[in-house]
């Protein structure tokens, strides 16, 4: 059994492999990124509708594979001509977080409609090649795989004639460069938008299918992994460049494949982004590049919306307040008292995320790592030490600050997207820290018996307890915050966010303030995480997602971002709303994603603005 | 004034809540050279944005040869024949020197045609000749400069907007500069361009106006402006007016 | 504070106690509140379980409901989240007119919810949930899945019979995966096995080769699979394409038609356990089988049948003992051998709250189809 060519060469093999099929991903993910300046969290959904396409030509019309090649690829651009259309374009004088979330939102949407049309349950995809397989090492490579490292290669190559020698191709990159400038040689560039997000969602559709038959399987939620591991890969060849993604692509797959050689199958994703974060930070370009200083970002427009926050009198705040702490001697419903409970916790994950993301700028998709890192923290302490459950929640605000600073650290020279990214990439490492890091966290196995909040060795179970303290957390630390905003540290995170450059040349130590503003995040974050984990006594690496994360995010930018009235009212809305949409069962989240859709278009600045 | 082909009349524009021009109306006579002088941030930039279709106007229009273009989108006015050397030069620095010109042609498509322009430009910027394998992004100042003038042409326009085209040049290349902005209005072009240097404007110019935050201080000849004294204060961005 | 929550109970007592006289007359359904994914990753596992569910009602509705009540379900989707869970479980306990709950999916999702069931009375029916801790929450946390530490040394006692020795293990990385696997290889060892080495897989993963080239380096004579379907027909695939002919030993959770059609060729020789196959010759579930059959058209799997016996467990226990919340809790306690599509029949150990000496079949896959394992040669 054993090869004369040794494991490393199958790892080798197997790397290059599944880099390949990163590829065809990455590459549409390049193209639009360079054309728009936009990461498209849609992508993947792409891929998923392009693997669906092919399963009903097949199944339903018998089609030969080059005729379902041609509808995967007609079917997926019109697809993501519409996207472009329907979704983004009428997004275009938005702020440009906008976008960003219109793109999460249309997945969404996209990956529940499938799910309605095609229940959840995975199906075969049958292959349409012959079955022969080629020995090579101790492992084989089927014609799939050379149909999809072909299929790459001549996209590639298509795409590299269509830019360089047609007409339409130096619009695409002369868009890409400088949009402005372009428009001024009259490239309508609506029109090459659309032709771009219509290329890209092409390929991405074909890769889709062809991944479909390479694993006899797909199903309607195929595309959030796959979209995010093309993501990672264009990162790391450099945003926006097309060569690069291919290589990144390969290079991912090379790096997880020897991440699984020597440390483990569960450690795969791990490595994709602790290699991701890395070059982020040192080569931020992508590994290609020369220098080490940031692209630019697009002269016009800016990343976040200004507009003049709602005033709420004092007043009205302490009124409904006091209303508020009351309602549990009104209403006894104990589901109604814990979902406003948990709504009052994300509020105070929600005015933590606003600091960073809306005051200083740095609009996180990894905030949940920081819930995580409160919640283990506390429940560790209070199952191994045995600490009263007040000490323990305190300290893990305490801890989770400290971690949480340091861990973001890294990312404070980055901006924009790059942020976005990179605490993407810090969330999702907490996770799977947390997953494999076993001595500590007991890995996949979680925590359970985490005791629940008491006062005085008192248990404080009944949904009123949870309602109160959760209020009550959020009240204090929401005062503590909307004083410091009003102080001079508020005024200088603001400016931070405003212009970062213009700050540092008044001497502004730019990471100090960061830093600041971090520590506070992370001991709200981590109040929050502690409190949630005595509430639920079991906590695992999956309690705290990217989907949380993209939660928190959502109910920051309804509520209007660095704005903390504007995140408690968001996050009140969207723990309700869900649960208000019960009744509609399998459609609740279709409908919260055409919610959020609608809310980016009509009001992209919050509820009650920004601050 | 009466042949005017392009223009600017009673224009109000903002960005967001802010607004930069009041009121704001200009002329620009066939054939001219018509330069906009004023300080900075009085809004010149955004004049040409506001021709250019990139600003739409919160009320006012803008008419191309008695036409309003003021609802149109960008390529469609660039297609009108109006040429743009944008405010620093914005070049597609990653494209060759050739590329670069050649993207000014994309609104046509007579290929014979755009080949002779193109041996044209290459005539009237022979440095750019030795380059044409290069990026863009590459060249020094004056470089860029004659490859964004070379690029504007290519569209064949009738009315060149140029936004500080002698902006960060050296003072030799400054007088090549404005010697080449003269030898295109020789062949009939018309030429809309924003300046900051108003003395070296005004020589090579027709007709000035002067924006002082965002409305006309002092408009007539150029002649006439080099010589009155109250174009020091509102080029200086004084208060007078 | 105790007062307040003395009252609530109170509250609560009260309110079932006024509506209990109710119940004779009235038609209003009664209602089993279950927790469970209709959305998310494990959205596939909820859809399966309607199916079950749904037949399960024909059949008890049709034959006069519970004495002369129709019964029904309200699906609340948990994503089988934690968080989601509890807010669910909050909301079952409030509500007078749900009996009983079934689900949810994991195992994790469901012992959150746990302590809030338990304070209130009601019983958590967990039919998916093998944790061995699972029924440690409370008198009122019951479950008819198997649990894993039955589960585990049967499928170690047929890696035995078949004669291996040197096992290579793969398993996803979840509570349940690794509960799973860390019982198996005690029982593995107890039976004087030995595993060479065992790898780990995330839920949403879709490529196993390096995953397997580092278990062929450990030069094992048979593989072990923890996993749910896809992904166990996954890796029965790229073992196979790998060129690796030993023979795969899986968890009883792969079992499902769905196998076989995300699996083809490759799953031939697949060896498993489980309570419940399709292919059974008993009458029961021949007839649950040809019934589910005209209703959906499709072969029942695993979670189907699961989700089927569990509605009819629970609906006897009503016809029997009444609906009452802790009528149903002690009516568990109290049924003997009730037929089960799933068991045979169905006892209750009271001490664990779980069915007692569960019995399992040794299945293969034999030509693409699921059949009884008849002993003798492992096919390769
Ligand atoms: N994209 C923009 N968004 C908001 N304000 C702008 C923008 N561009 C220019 N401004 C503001 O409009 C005013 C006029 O700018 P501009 O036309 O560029 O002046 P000039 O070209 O005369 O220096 C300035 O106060 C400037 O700050
Ligand atoms: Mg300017």
């Amino acid at each position: 059994m054993t090869s004369s060519l040794g494991p490393w060469f199958d790892y080798t093999v197997n790397g290059l492999v599944v880099g390949n099929i990163y590829a065809l991903l990455a590459v549409g993910l390049a193209l639009i990124y360079g054309v728009s300046h936009l990461i498209n969290f849609a992508h993947g959904s792409v891929y998923m509708a392009g693997a669906y396409i092919g399963w009903l030509c097949i199944t339903y019309l018998g089609t030969p594979l080059p005729v379902t090649l041609a509808a995967v690829v007609i079917g997926c651009g019109f697809i993501g001509y519409l996207i472009e259309r329907v979704g983004l374009r009428p997004l275009q004088n938005a702020p440009r977080i906008a976008p960003l979330l219109a793109t999460i939102g249309i997945g969404l949407v996209l990956d529940q409609v499938a799910q309605l049309l095609f229940t959840p349950d995975p199906r075969g995809l049958p292959l349409q090649l012959p079955a022969w397989r080629i020995q090579i090492g101790d492992g084989t490579i089927g014609a799939l795989d050379l149909l999809i490292a072909g299929i790459g290669l001549f996209s590639a190559l298509l795409l590299y004639v269509f830019l360089r020698f047609t007409k339409l191709g130096w619009a695409v990159r002369a868009t890409a460069l400088d949009r402005d400038a372009a428009q001024q040689c009259g490239v309508d560039v609506n029109r090459v938008n659309s032709v771009v997000f219509a290329i890209a969602a092409a390929l991405g559709g074909v890769s889709g299918f062809l991944v479909g038959m390479y694993y006899n399987s797909i199903d309607p939620n195929m595309g959030f992994q796959a979209g995010l591991k093309g993501i990672i890969a264009q990162m790391i060849g450099g945003m926006g460049n097309v060569p690069g993604a291919i290589a990144g692509s390969l290079l991912l797959g090379l790096t997880e494949s020897y991440g699984i050689a020597i440390f483990g199958t569960s450690y795969r994703n791990l490595f994709a982004f602790v290699v991701m974060l890395l070059v982020l930070v040192l080569k931020p370009n992508g590994i290609f590049s020369r220098g080490r200083s940031l692209p630019p970002e697009p002269l016009t427009g800016t990343f976040i919306a200004p507009s003049a926050p709602v005033r709420i009198p004092p007043m009205l705040v302490a009124a409904l307040a006091i209303i508020a702490l009351a309602l549990p001697l009104v209403v006894r419903n104990g589901y109604v008292l814990q979902t406003l409970g948990l709504g009052w916790l994300y509020a105070v994950l929600a005015i933590s995320l606003t600091l960073v993301a809306g005051t200083a700028g740095m609009i996180s998709l990894g905030h949940a790592g920081l819930l995580a890192i409160g919640a283990y923290a506390s429940a560790l302490l209070a199952i191994d030490f045995h600490l009263p459950v007040a000490a323990t929640v305190a300290a893990a605000g305490i801890i989770t600050a400290i971690l949480g600073t340091l861990i973001i650290f890294p990312a404070f020279r980055l901006r924009g997207h790059y942020v976005t990214i990179a605490t993407l990439g810090v969330g999702e490492i907490v996770t799977l820290t947390i997953l494999n890091w076993d001595s500590l966290t007991h890995g996949p196995i979680g925590l359970s018996g985490i005791p629940p909040l008491s006062a005085f060795g008192m248990p404080l179970i009944s949904g009123t307890w949870v309602y109160e303290i959760a209020l009550g957390a959020l009240i204090i630390l929401a005062l503590t915050q909307w004083r410091l905003l009003g102080s001079h540290l508020g005024r200088t995170l603001r400016a931070i966010r405003d212009d970062d450059v213009a700050a540092r040349s008044y001497g502004i130590a730019l990471d100090r303030y960061k830093s600041l503003a971090f520590g506070v995040a992370g001991f709200s974050a981590g109040i929050a995480g502690a409190l949630m984990a005595h509430i639920f006594s079991y906590v695992n690496h999956e309690t705290f997602t990217s989907q949380a994360s993209l939660l928190a995010l959502t109910m920051v930018i309804l509520g209007g971002l660095g704005n903390v009235a504007g995140a408690i009212l968001g996050a009140i809305a969207l723990v309700s709303l869900p649960e208000l949409f019960r009744v509609l069962a399998d459609y609740r989240m279709l409908i919260y994603g055409v919610a959020l859709l609608l809310l980016i278009r009509f009001r992209p600045q919050g509820l009650l603005g920004t601050v | 004034m009466t042949d005017a082909i392009l223009k600017l009349d009673r224009i109000n524009s903002f960005y967001g809540p802010i607004q930069v021009h009041f009121d704001l109306t200009i002329e620009i006579g066939r054939g001219q050279i018509v330069c906009q002088l004023g300080g900075n941030a009085s809004g010149k930039s955004t004049t040409m944005k506001v021709i250019l279709g990139l600003l739409k106007p919160r009320s006012g229009e803008v008419f191309l040869d008695g036409q309003p273009i003021t609802g149109l989108s960008t390529p469609q006015i660039i297609r009108r024949g109006v040429g743009s050397v944008p405010e620093a030069r914005r070049l597609f620095g990653a494209m060759t020197v050739r590329e670069n010109v050649l993207m000014g042609a994309y609104t046509r498509s007579d290929r014979p045609e755009i080949n002779t322009d193109y041996e044209r430009m290459m005539t009237l910027f022979p440095r750019l000749r030795e380059r044409t394998n290069q990026a863009a992004g590459t060249l020094s100042g004056g470089e860029q400069q004659m490859v964004a003038m070379a690029r504007a042409l290519m569209g064949r326009p009738r009315v060149l907007c140029m936004d500080e085209p002698t902006m960060g040049l050296s003072p030799l290349f400054v007088d090549h500069v404005l010697e080449l902005i003269q030898a295109v209005n020789r062949e009939g072009v018309t030429v809309f361009m924003v300046e900051q240097n108003a003395s070296l404007a005004l020589r090579i110019a027709d007709y000035g106006y002067v924006l002082q935050t965002g409305r006309i201080a002092l408009s007539g000849p150029a002649r006439d402006l080099l010589h009155d004294p109250r174009i020091r204060d509102a080029y200086l961005g004084g208060q007078a007016a | 504070m105790i007062a307040l929550r003395r009252r609530e109970l109170l509250l609560g007592a009260m309110a079932a106690g006024l509506a209990a006289p109710a119940f004779a007359q009235s038609k209003d359904p009664i209602l089993i509140g279950v927790s469970g994914p209709l959305t998310g990753q494990y959205a596939q596992y909820g859809a399966q379980w309607k199916k079950g569910f749904d037949l399960a009602l024909d059949e008890i509705n049709a034959s006069g409901g519970i004495n002369g009540r129709p019964l029904a379900y309200v699906f609340e989707d948990t994503q089988s989240d934690p968080r989601q869970t509890v807010t669910v479980a909050r909301k079952f306990v409030a509500d007078e007119r749900i009996v009983v709950e079934v689900g949810d999916f994991s195992s994790a999702a469901s012992m959150a919810a746990s302590p809030i069931y338990q304070a209130a009375q009601m019983v958590q029916f967990g039919f998916t949930n093998s944790h061995p801790d699972f029924t440690k929450g409370g008198d009122f946390i019951w479950s008819n899945a198997v649990n894993q530490k039955d589960e585990m040394p049967l499928l170690a006692d047929f890696l035995r019979d078949l004669g291996l020795k040197k096992i290579a293990v793969l398993h996803l990385n979840s509570d349940w995966g690794r509960t799973a696997k860390d019982l198996l290889v005690e029982a593995i060892k107890q039976r004087g096995g030995e595993v060479v080495g065992s790898e780990a897989y995330l839920a949403d993963e879709k490529d196993f080769r390096s995953a397997i080239v580092r278990l062929r380096g450990t030069n094992p004579d048979s593989i072990a699979l923890i996993s749910y379907y896809p992904d166990g027909a996954q890796l029965t695939r790229q073992i196979r394409q790998a060129g690796i002919t030993l023979p795969i030993v899986a968890g009883g959770s792969i079992y499902s038609p769905k196998f076989l059609e995300l699996g083809g060729a490759d799953v031939n020789g697949v060896l498993t356990t489980v309570p419940f196959f399709p292919d059974d010759p008993r009458p029961l579930v021949q007839k649950f089988v040809k019934s589910f059959e005209a209703k959906f058209s499709a072969e029942p799997d695993a979670y189907n049948g699961r989700a089927y016996d569990t509605i009819i467990l629970l609906a006897g226990v009503m016809r029997q003992f009444g609906t009452d919340r802790k009528a149903i809790k002690d009516g568990l306690a109290k049924i003997k051998d009730v037929p089960s599509v799933v068991y045979g029949k169905v006892t209750f150990d009271t001490e664990t709250r779980r069915v007692a000496n569960p019995l399992v079949s040794r299945i293969e896959v034999k030509n693409g189809k699921w059949a009884a394992y008849e002993g003798g040669k492992v096919t390769r």
